[in-house]
C-alpha cells in the first residue's frame, strides 16, 4: 500500500490493529475450577476452548480441581476470594448457598427464558432451597433394578421375567443365593445398598416436597426399612460383609454383577456403557424397582454433581453467562454423552449429540426419569449429616441393636435438632 | 573359625530378614507390576503379578497427559527449600531447648509439642485466611515461608539425639572459650548427623507426598506439585490406576534413591569422639 | 523453700556460688543463658507467635461457636462440649482410637526396634535390607490399602487360605466389627520402616566402647541389651512412643482409605469422625471443640508420659 492514499489505508490498519489489540488486552478471564479428568476433562477442556474462541470478549481458564470434601473451596470461599464458577458436590450446595456464599441463579435463569419445563422431571427444585436456586446440575445419574440374564437361566429362572413385586423379589432373591462349601457366600441374589431407594418403594420419603420437612421417620421408611432388617437378618449381615469384601472394582471386568456374584444389583445409568467395555458377553436387563402393594413401583433415584458461582466472585456476570452456555442443551448433549450420564435438559436429549450414544439399556434409564418418580437427595444446610444420620441408623438395625422404628426416629430427632441451628 | 552356634544363628537371621523382606518388598513390587498392567488387569482376582501385555506406553503416556516435568519441578523446588529451611532452623532451635539451660525452657517445648497434637483440620480455615491476607494464596510461601520456623517433629527428634552427646567436649570447649554458637556448629551439628539425615528424610517424604497444602494454596495449576497434579489421571468411571502408580513410582524413585545412597550418612560415619579406650 | 529476706547462696548451672540480696535474682551466667536459650529458640517462637498462635486460638474461638465456615460463626457457649460428651459417637471413636494406640504403638515399636537391631549388626546387604524395610513407608496410602484388602480378603485372601489348611475358618478381618481393628494393626505393620530409621540412628550413638566393657565382663546378649543398649536408646524410644500416640490420635487418612470408618463404626476413629464434621456436615464448631478435647487428652497423656520417664538416660543434656 504505497503512494498517499495508501497512507490513509495505512493509517487505518494500524487503528485497527492497535483497538484489536487493545480490546485483547480489555478481555476479562474468568476461572473454572472443575474436577474432572482423563477422558471426561479433556471434553471438558474442548467445550471450553471453543467457548473462548466463539468470542473475545471472556477468556475461561479452566483448571483441574479435586474437590474432595470442600477443603479448598471453603477455604476460598472464607478467604473471600474464590474461582468465577466452581464444581461441586451436590450436598454442598446448600449448606454454601444458605450462608450466603452462592450466587442465587433464579431471576437470572428467570431473564434467559428458563423455566422448570427446560429441565427433565423433578430436576428444577434440585439444588434450590426456599425459593433460591444455588446451582446447576452438570449431568445426571440414576439408578435402575439390574438383573443377570445368565445368572437367572443358570437357576431355572425365566432370563426375561424379572421379579416386579416384593414377594417376588424375595423368592428370585432366595433361589439364587449360592453357598461355598466353607459356609460362606459365593452367590447373593440380591444385594440392597442404597437404603433410600427402597424408603421412596415403599411409599415413604426423605423430605416432604411440597413442605420440605425432614420425614426420615414416615412410615413408609420404617416399613422399608423393617423389610431390609429381614433381610440382612436372613443372609446374615456378617456374611454379606465377608463377601462384598472380595469383591472386584466396579469398573473393570471382576465387577461382581458381571461376574455373577450378585444376581439382581442397583446400577447406575452408567453401566449402560461400563458393561459394553468391561462384560461385552453379558446378558443382562434393567427395570424399574419392585414395589410392595400401595408403594411406588416406579422410583427414580436421580444425583448429579453441581455448578455453583460464588458470590463473591471477581467476575460473577461472565461466570454466569458462561455457565448459561455451559448448560444449553448441545453443550449439554456432548459433556453428558462423553460422561456416559444424561443431560439434565430436556432438548439435549433429542440432540444427535447424545442421542447418537443411546443403546437399548440407556434408554430404560432414559424412560425411568421420564415417567417414572424422580427423587433427588434432600439439598438441606446441614450436607451430609442426614445421609450420615441415616447410614448410622442402617448400622444399628443390621446389628440388630435397635428396631427400625426407633433408630429413625433417633435419626430424625438429631437431624432435626442440628437443622434447628440454620432459622 | 565360626563355631556352630553361631552359624545357626547367623543362619536364622537371615532367613527371618530374607522372608520379612520379601514381605516388605510387596507392595512396591505391586506398584511396578500394576505401572505396567492394563485398566482391566489391575483389579485381577487373583492379583496378578506379571502383566500381560507389558505397558511400556504408560509411561509415555503420563508424561504426555499431564505436563509432569512441570509438575516434577514445581515439587523439587518446594521440597528441597523446605526441607532445608526446616532442617537448618529445627537444629538451631533443639539446641536452645537441650544444650541451654533457662526458666520455662521445658513449659515452652511442652508447647511445642502440643501444637503437634491439634488436629490440622481445625487450623485450616484460619490459616488460609492468615495466608490469604497476608497475599501469599497462589504462590509457593505459604508451603515454604513456615519451614523457616522449624519443624516440631525435627526440634523433638534433635533434641534427644543432642541429648545423647555427652557434655565432656562441649564443656571444655567453652572454658577454652568457644561461644555458644561455635560450640553448636563445630561439635554438636557433627556428632548429630544421623538425626539430622534422618529428620530431613521424614520431612522430605512429607512435603514430597503432600496433597492438602499445595491443593488449597496453589490456586494456579500451573504451580501444581506431583501429588496433586496426578490426580488429573483419573476420572470418575476409571481410576487409572496403571497411569497413577507409574507416576507415584517415579514419585518415589529420589527419596528411595536419597535413602539408599546415602545411608553412609544417616545410620554410619558417627564416631563417639574421646570416648574410646 | 522459705527465704529468708536477707543474704542467702546461690549455686547455678555451672556451679557458680553467687551471693544474692533480698529476692532470688539471676545471676550474669542465668541472664546469659536465658538470653542464649531465646535467641536459638527463636525462630521457633517467632513462627508460633506470628504463624501458629493466630489459627490455634481461631479454633478454640469456634469450638464455643456454630460455625459452618461460610457463615459468621454464632457463639453458643459450652454446648458443643456438652453435646459432644452425650454424643454415642464420641465414646465410640475415642474407643477405637484407643485400641489401635494402646495395641498398635508397644507392636510396632518393639517390631521395628527388633528389625532395627538384626540391621544394626554385620549382615551382608545391610543396605538393600534397610532399603526395602523401609519402602512401604513410601507406597501411596492407596497401594497399601489394597494389598492389605487382598492379604487379608476373607474368602481368598492368603492369610484365610493358609488358615483354613489348618483347619479353621478364618475371621472377616477388615469386614468383621469384632476383627476390624487387630486386621488394622497388622496392616500397620508395613509402617515400622520409619522407626526402625530413627532407631537405626539411635543405635549409632551407642558407643561401641561400652559393649567392649560388657564383653569382658562377660554379659550375655540379653545382658548387654538390657545395661547398654537400651539405657542409650531410651532417648530415641521416649521419641518414637510419644510421635507414635500424636500420629495415631491423628491419622485417619489411612484407615479411611481402608475401611471408610466401618463396618458399622468399628474403626471409625476419633480423627475420621472430626473431619467429617468439619467438612461433611459444616460443623467447624463442633470438630474444633473436639481437637481440643483431643488436644487435653493427649496433653495429659504426654505429661503422664514425660513425668515418668526417669527411665530415659541422657548422657548429655543440661
Amino acid at each position: 500500500m504505497t503512494g498517499p492514499g495508501g497512507f490513509a489505508r495505512r493509517l487505518m490498519l494500524a487503528v485497527l490493529l492497535s483497538v484489536a489489540a487493545g480490546s485483547a488486552l480489555a478481555q476479562t478471564e474468568i476461572t473454572f475450577w472443575y474436577a474432572w479428568g482423563g477422558s471426561e476433562g479433556q471434553a471438558l477442556a474442548e467445550l471450553i476452548d471453543e467457548y473462548n474462541a466463539m468470542q473475545s470478549d471472556v477468556h475461561v481458564r479452566g483448571s483441574f480441581v479435586p474437590i474432595g470434601d470442600g477443603e479448598r473451596i471453603l477455604a476460598s470461599l472464607a478467604g473471600g476470594s474464590p474461582a468465577d464458577l466452581v464444581t461441586v458436590w451436590d450436598w454442598m450446595v446448600v449448606p454454601l448457598g444458605y450462608g450466603g456464599a452462592l450466587l442465587d441463579l433464579s431471576p437470572h435463569l428467570e431473564s434467559v427464558g428458563l423455566s422448570e419445563e427446560d429441565f427433565l422431571p423433578g430436576i428444577w427444585e434440585y439444588g434450590a432451597y426456599q425459593g433460591e436456586k444455588y446451582g446447576l446440575p452438570t449431568t445426571l445419574n440414576v439408578y435402575g433394578f439390574s438383573w443377570n440374564k445368565d445368572v437367572f437361566e443358570e437357576a431355572g429362572l425365566d432370563p426375561e421375567a424379572p421379579p416386579r413385586t416384593i414377594e417376588e423379589l424375595d423368592e428370585i432373591a432366595e433361589l439364587l443365593t449360592v453357598m461355598d462349601a466353607r459356609g460362606n457366600l459365593r452367590r447373593l441374589g440380591f444385594y440392597p445398598n442404597v437404603t433410600s431407594i427402597y424408603f421412596y418403594a415403599f411409599g415413604g420419603q426423605l423430605y416432604d416436597p411440597e413442605t420440605l420437612e425432614v420425614t426420615l421417620d414416615h412410615p413408609g421408611n420404617v416399613a422399608a426399612l423393617q423389610w431390609l432388617a429381614d433381610y440382612y437378618e436372613k443372609y446374615d449381615i456378617n456374611l454379606i460383609r465377608r463377601f462384598q469384601a472380595g469383591w472386584g472394582d466396579m469398573a473393570s471386568p471382576f465387577n461382581p454383577f458381571y461376574r455373577g456374584q450378585i444376581g439382581i444389583q442397583e446400577g447406575g445409568q452408567w453401566e449402560a456403557l461400563a458393561s459394553t467395555v468391561h462384560a461385552p458377553d453379558l446378558n443382562w436387563g434393567v427395570t424399574n424397582f419392585p414395589a410392595p402393594e400401595g408403594g411406588r413401583a416406579d422410583v427414580a433415584p436421580v444425583q448429579s454433581s453441581f455448578w455453583v458461582v460464588p458470590a463473591q466472585a471477581a467476575h460473577r456476570d461472565e461466570a454466569l453467562e458462561f455457565l448459561l452456555w455451559l448448560t444449553e442443551p448441545e453443550q449439554s448433549a456432548r459433556f453428558a454423552a462423553a460422561l456416559a450420564n444424561i443431560p439434565p435438559r430436556q432438548a439435549a436429549l433429542d440432540l444427535p449429540a447424545f442421542g447418537e450414544t443411546v443403546t437399548p439399556h440407556l434408554q430404560v434409564f432414559i424412560d425411568m426419569l421420564l415417567e417414572g418418580y424422580v427423587y433427588t437427595p434432600p439439598g438441606l444446610p446441614v450436607g451430609l449429616y442426614l445421609s450420615e444420620q441415616l447410614n448410622q441408623a442402617v448400622n444399628s438395625v443390621q446389628d440388630g441393636n435397635t428396631t427400625p422404628q426407633a433408630a429413625l426416629e433417633t435419626a430424625q430427632r438429631n437431624v432435626l435438632r442440628e437443622l434447628e441451628k440454620y432459622d | 573359625m565360626i563355631t556352630g552356634r553361631r552359624a545357626i544363628r547367623n543362619t536364622v537371621i537371615y532367613v527371618l530378614l530374607i522372608v520379612g523382606a520379601a514381605f516388605f518388598l510387596t507392595p512396591f513390587i505391586w506398584m511396578i507390576s500394576t505401572s505396567l498392567k492394563t485398566d482391566a488387569q489391575v483389579f485381577a482376582i487373583p492379583p496378578e503379578w506379571i502383566p500381560t501385555p507389558v505397558m511400556w506406553s504408560n509411561y509415555v503416556r503420563l508424561m504426555s497427559e499431564i505436563p509432569f516435568l512441570r509438575y516434577l519441578g514445581n515439587t523439587v523446588l518446594v521440597t528441597v527449600l523446605s526441607v532445608s529451611f526446616y532442617i537448618a532452623s529445627s537444629a538451631i532451635v533443639a539446641y536452645g531447648f537441650t544444650k541451654i539451660r533457662w526458666p520455662g525452657r521445658d513449659a515452652l517445648f511442652y508447647c511445642l509439642l502440643a501444637t503437634m497434637v491439634l488436629p490440622p483440620q481445625v487450623t485450616l480455615i484460619p490459616q488460609f485466611v492468615m495466608f490469604q491476607n497476608l497475599g501469599w494464596v497462589g504462590t509457593f510461601l505459604p508451603l515454604i515461608a513456615p519451614a523457616l520456623t522449624g519443624s516440631a517433629f525435627a526440634v523433638f527428634l534433635l533434641r534427644q539425639f543432642y541429648g545423647a552427646i555427652p557434655e565432656d567436649i562441649s564443656d571444655s570447649a567453652r572454658i577454652d572459650g568457644a561461644s555458644e554458637w561455635q560450640i553448636f556448629t563445630r561439635i554438636i551439628l557433627p556428632l548429630a548427623r544421623p538425626a539430622l539425615a534422618t529428620a530431613s528424610l521424614f520431612i522430605f517424604i512429607w512435603t514430597w507426598t503432600d496433597f492438602l497444602n499445595p491443593l488449597i494454596y496453589l490456586t494456579d495449576d500451573r504451580l501444581y506439585t506431583l501429588a496433586v497434579g496426578l490426580q488429573q489421571l483419573s476420572s470418575t468411571h476409571s481410576a487409572a490406576w496403571p497411569l497413577l502408580m507409574a507416576g507415584s513410582l517415579l514419585m518415589s524413585l529420589p527419596i528411595i534413591l536419597l535413602f539408599f545412597f546415602a545411608q553412609k550418612t544417616f545410620i554410619e560415619g558417627v564416631s563417639t569422639t574421646g570416648v574410646k579406650g | 523453700m522459705n527465704q529468708t529476706p536477707a543474704m542467702r547462696t546461690q549455686r547455678s548451672a555451672d556451679g557458680q556460688v553467687s551471693a544474692v540480696r533480698g529476692r532470688s535474682r539471676m545471676t550474669k551466667r542465668q541472664r546469659r543463658d536465658l538470653w542464649l536459650g531465646l535467641a536459638f529458640v527463636s525462630p521457633w517462637l517467632v513462627g508460633f507467635l506470628v504463624l501458629t498462635l493466630y489459627p490455634v486460638a481461631a479454633s478454640l474461638y469456634y469450638s464455643f461457636t456454630d460455625y459452618n465456615v461460610v457463615s459468621a460463626p454464632r457463639w453458643i457457649g459450652w454446648r458443643n462440649y456438652t453435646d459432644l460428651v452425650a454424643d454415642p459417637l464420641f465414646g465410640t471413636t475415642l474407643y477405637n482410637t484407643m485400641f489401635l494406640a494402646i495395641i498398635g504403638i508397644p507392636f510396632s515399636l518393639i517390631l521395628s526396634l527388633l528389625i532395627a537391631m538384626l540391621l544394626n549388626t554385620k549382615v551382608r546387604l545391610q543396605g538393600i535390607f534397610r532399603t526395602v524395610y523401609f519402602l512401604p513407608s513410601i507406597v501411596p496410602a492407596v497401594a497399601a490399602a489394597l494389598l492389605w484388602r487382598w492379604f487379608l480378603n476373607p474368602d481368598y485372601g492368603p492369610v484365610n487360605e493358609f488358615l483354613w489348611q489348618l483347619g479353621i475358618n478364618g475371621p472377616g478381618w477388615l469386614a468383621d466389627p469384632v476383627w476390624s481393628k487387630p486386621a488394622l494393626i497388622l496392616a500397620s505393620l508395613w509402617g515400622v520402616g520409619g522407626s526402625m530409621v530413627i532407631y537405626l540412628a539411635g543405635l549409632q550413638n551407642v558407643p561401641t566402647v561400652l559393649y567392649e566393657a560388657a564383653d569382658l565382663d562377660g554379659a550375655s546378649v540379653w545382658q548387654r541389651f538390657r545395661f547398654v543398649t537400651l539405657p542409650m536408646l531410651s532417648p530415641v524410644i521416649l521419641f518414637n512412643l510419644i510421635m507414635g500416640i500424636i500420629t495415631s490420635f491423628q491419622a485417619f487418612t489411612n484407615i479411611y482409605i481402608m475401611t471408610g470408618g466401618g463396618p458399622a463404626n468399628s474403626t471409625l476413629v476419633y480423627a475420621l469422625y472430626l473431619y467429617q464434621n468439619a467438612f461433611q456436615f459444616f460443623r467447624m464448631g463442633y470438630a474444633s471443640a473436639m481437637a481440643w478435647v483431643l488436644l487435653l487428652i493427649t496433653v495429659v497423656a504426654l505429661i503422664g508420659i514425660f513425668r515418668t520417664s526417669g527411665w530415659v538416660h541422657y548422657e548429655g543434656k543440661r
